[in-house]
C-alpha cells in the first residue's frame, strides 16, 4: 500500500523546487538536507494526525527518514503492530 | 496558615515515588539558609556562590537524574517537578537554579539517555558527585535561533574527531569542565543526521574559555564564549551515534525545558505569597492597599498566571510520563510559563512600589532573571512557531 498523502506533503511543505520527477520514492531527503528542524516538527504531526499512529521521541532517528519509501514502511509497520 | 493551596504536579501512579520526593524537599527546606546566604550581594556583582553550590551539591540534586548504578537517584519527570518546583519556592538565587539545571541537563541527560555504557562509567559518578561540572554549547554568532546553521565542524581522524569552531552565550562555561559541543559532522545533510554531540574536557589543548559575560539576569550562573581551535577528541566521547545531534537536542530541550521551569513556578508561587502578604499589610490613605480594587485585581491577574503556569508544568510531566512526542506541550509550557513569569515579575515590583526598584529586596532581580526565559531554550517567537508548524501552517 502506498501512502499519495504523504507524498503530496512532502512536495508541497519541503520540496516545493523540485519537480515531481525528482521527488522520487528514493531521493534521500537527509542527506539533501530537505527537511530542516522544524519540518521534522511537522512531518511527525503530519504522520501522526493522518495515519493516526504515534511515534516516539527514540523512533526519531535520522536513519528511518531518509526516503519517502522508508517512512512509507514506518506507517505500514505501525499499522501493524496495531491491527 | 497556608497563604496559597499547593496543587500536586504528580499525576498518582503507583510509580511516583512520594516518599523520596517528600525526603528531598524536605532535606532542601533544612538547606534553606545556605542556599542563599549572600545570593543579593553575589548577584550585584556577577559573582557564582561557590558555597550555594556546594549546599546544593550536598543536598543531592546534582544526581537528580542520573541512575542509581552511578550515584544518582534517577528521578522520574513528575518527582523532578516536584522536587525542583521546591528548589524554587526555596531558593531566591535563581542563577543558583539555572546552573543546577544546565548541569543536569547538558551533560547527564544527554548521557544516561544516549551515552555508552564506558562514556557513562567514566563521566556520571564525577557529574553527580560534582567533582566535574556540566555545560553545553550549540549557539554561535550567526546561529542562535537557527541553531543548525552552526558552523562548528567535528571531522573525523582516526581515532578521533578533531573540533574546530566558537560558541557563545555558554552557561556554566566558566566553571565547566565537560561541555558537550554540538557540531556539523556531514558536509550536506540537514538538522536530521549532519550533527553529533560529544562530551569535551574543557582543559584539552585548543579549547579556550573566554571571560565571564556580564548579563541583565541571572547573574550568579556564570557564562562565558567558547572558542575551538583544532581540539582532539576523542571518538569514545561522541555521545551516541554520528547524526545524531539533532535528536539528542530534541530530548535535551524537553528535560531543560521542565527542569527550568519547573524551577520559575516554584519561584513564581513564592513571589505570589510575598505579593499576597504585602497586599494585605502595606498600608496606604488609611487602608491596605489590597482593599484597592487595582491592587487586588493585579493580585488575581497574578494569581491566574500562577495557576496556568501549574497546569502547564502538570502537562509538560503528563506529556513526557506518556512517552509520545509532546513537542506541542513542551512549546506550550516554555511559551506560557516564561511570559506568566516575566508579567508577575513586573506585577510584583509595580506591587510593591519604591520597595520593589531597590535592590536589596531581591524583588527587580526576580524581573531581570525571568526575561532570559523568554530567550534561552528557544525564544517565544521560535516556539510560537513550533505551535503553528506542529498544527499544520
Ligand atoms: C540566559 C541565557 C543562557 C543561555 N545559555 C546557553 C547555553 O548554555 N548554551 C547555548 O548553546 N546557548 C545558550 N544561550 C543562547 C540561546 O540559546 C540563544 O540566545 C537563543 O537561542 C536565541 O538566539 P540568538 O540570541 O542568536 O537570537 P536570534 O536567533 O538572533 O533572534 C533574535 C530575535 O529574532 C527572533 N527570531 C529569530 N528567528 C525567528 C523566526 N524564524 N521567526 C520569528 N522570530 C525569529 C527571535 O525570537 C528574537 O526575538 C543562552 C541564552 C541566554 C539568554
Amino acid at each position: 500500500m502506498s501512502y499519495p498523502t504523504l507524498r503530496t506533503f512532502i512536495a508541497d511543505e519541503f520540496a516545493m523546487d523540485l519537480t515531481p520527477d525528482q521527488l522520487t520514492d528514493d531521493l534521500d531527503l537527509i542527506e539533501n538536507g530537505i527537511i530542516d528542524s522544524l519540518g521534522v516538527l511537522k512531518l511527525i504531526a503530519f504522520l501522526e494526525g493522518e495515519f493516526d499512529l504515534i511515534i516516539t521521541p527514540d523512533e526519531l532517528d535520522p536513519d528511518n527518514y531518509h526516503t519517502i519509501s522508508m517512512i512509507e514502511d514506518i506507517i505500514r509497520e505501525k499499522h501493524k503492530t496495531a491491527a | 496558615m497556608r497563604i496559597y493551596p499547593q496543587i500536586s504536579l504528580a499525576t498518582p501512579g503507583d510509580s511516583f515515588r512520594a516518599d523520596l520526593v517528600q525526603t528531598l524537599t524536605d532535606g532542601l527546606s533544612r538547606w534553606k539558609d545556605a542556599l542563599n546566604a549572600g545570593w543579593i550581594e553575589d548577584d550585584q556583582q556577577g559573582c557564582f556562590g561557590t558555597g550555594r553550590w556546594q549546599a546544593l551539591v550536598d543536598a543531592g540534586l546534582t544526581g537528580l537524574v542520573t541512575s542509581e548504578d552511578f550515584g544518582g537517584m534517577d528521578l522520574a519527570a513528575a518527582e523532578l517537578a516536584e522536587v525542583l518546583e521546591h528548589l524554587g519556592y526555596i531558593c531566591e538565587d535563581a542563577g543558583l537554579g539555572f546552573s543546577l539545571a544546565t548541569h543536569l541537563c547538558s551533560t547527564c541527560v544527554p548521557l544516561k539517555t544516549f551515552g555508552s555504557d564506558a562514556l557513562r562509567e567514566e563521566l556520571l559518578p564525577d557529574l553527580v558527585s560534582a567533582s566535574r561540572v556540566g555545560a553545553h554549547a550549540i549557539t554561535e554568532a550567526h546561529s542562535g535561533s537557527d541553531a543548525f546553521a552552526m558552523k562548528t565542524t567535528a571531522v573525523r581522524d582516526g581515532d578521533a574527531y578533531v573540533i574546530s569552531g566558537d560558541k557563545c552565550f555558554i552557561s556554566n562555561a566558566p566553571i565547566a569542565d565537560i561541555c558537550v559541543i554540538y557540531a556539523r559532522t556531514h558536509p550536506t545533510k540537514g538538522a536530521l543526521g549532519g550533527f553529533s554531540a560529544f562530551a569535551v574536557d574543557c582543559d584539552s589543548p585548543g579549547f579556550t574559555i573566554g571571560k565571564p559575560r556580564k548579563k541583565m539576569g541571572l547573574r550568579t550562573a556564570p557564562m562565558a564564549d567558547l572558542y575551538l581551535s583544532d581540539v582532539r577528541v576523542p571518538a569514545s566521547r561522541l555521545i551516541g551515534r554520528e547524526g545524531q545531534g539533532f535528536v539528542m537536542l530534541d530530548a535535551v530541550m524537553r528535560w531543560e525545558i521542565l527542569c527550568v521551569f519547573a524551577i520559575q513556578v516554584g519561584e513564581m508561587r513564592r513571589q505570589f505569597e510575598a505579593c499576597l502578604a504585602y497586599a494585605k499589610e502595606r498600608q496606604q490613605f488609611g487602608a491596605r492597599i489590597g482593599s484597592f480594587q487595582a491592587v487586588s485585581h493585579r493580585i488575581a491577574d497574578m494569581h491566574m498566571r500562577l495557576q496556568s503556569a501549574r497546569s502547564w508544568l502538570a502537562r509538560m510531566v503528563a506529556a513526557l510520563e506518556g512517552g509520545g512526542q509532546a513537542s506541542l506541550e513542551f512549546a506550550g509550557a516554555k511559551l506560557a510559563i516564561s511570559e506568566a513569569h516575566v508579567a508577575n515579575a513586573m506585577d510584583a515590583v509595580t506591587l510593591h512600589g519604591g520597595t520593589g526598584y531597590m535592590s536589596e529586596t531581591g524583588i527587580e532581580a526576580q524581573m531581570r532573571n525571568a526575561m532570559g526565559g523568554l530567550i534561552y531554550s528557544g525564544t517565544s517567537d521560535i516556539q510560537k512557531n513550533r505551535i503553528a508548524a506542529i498544527l499544520g501552517l
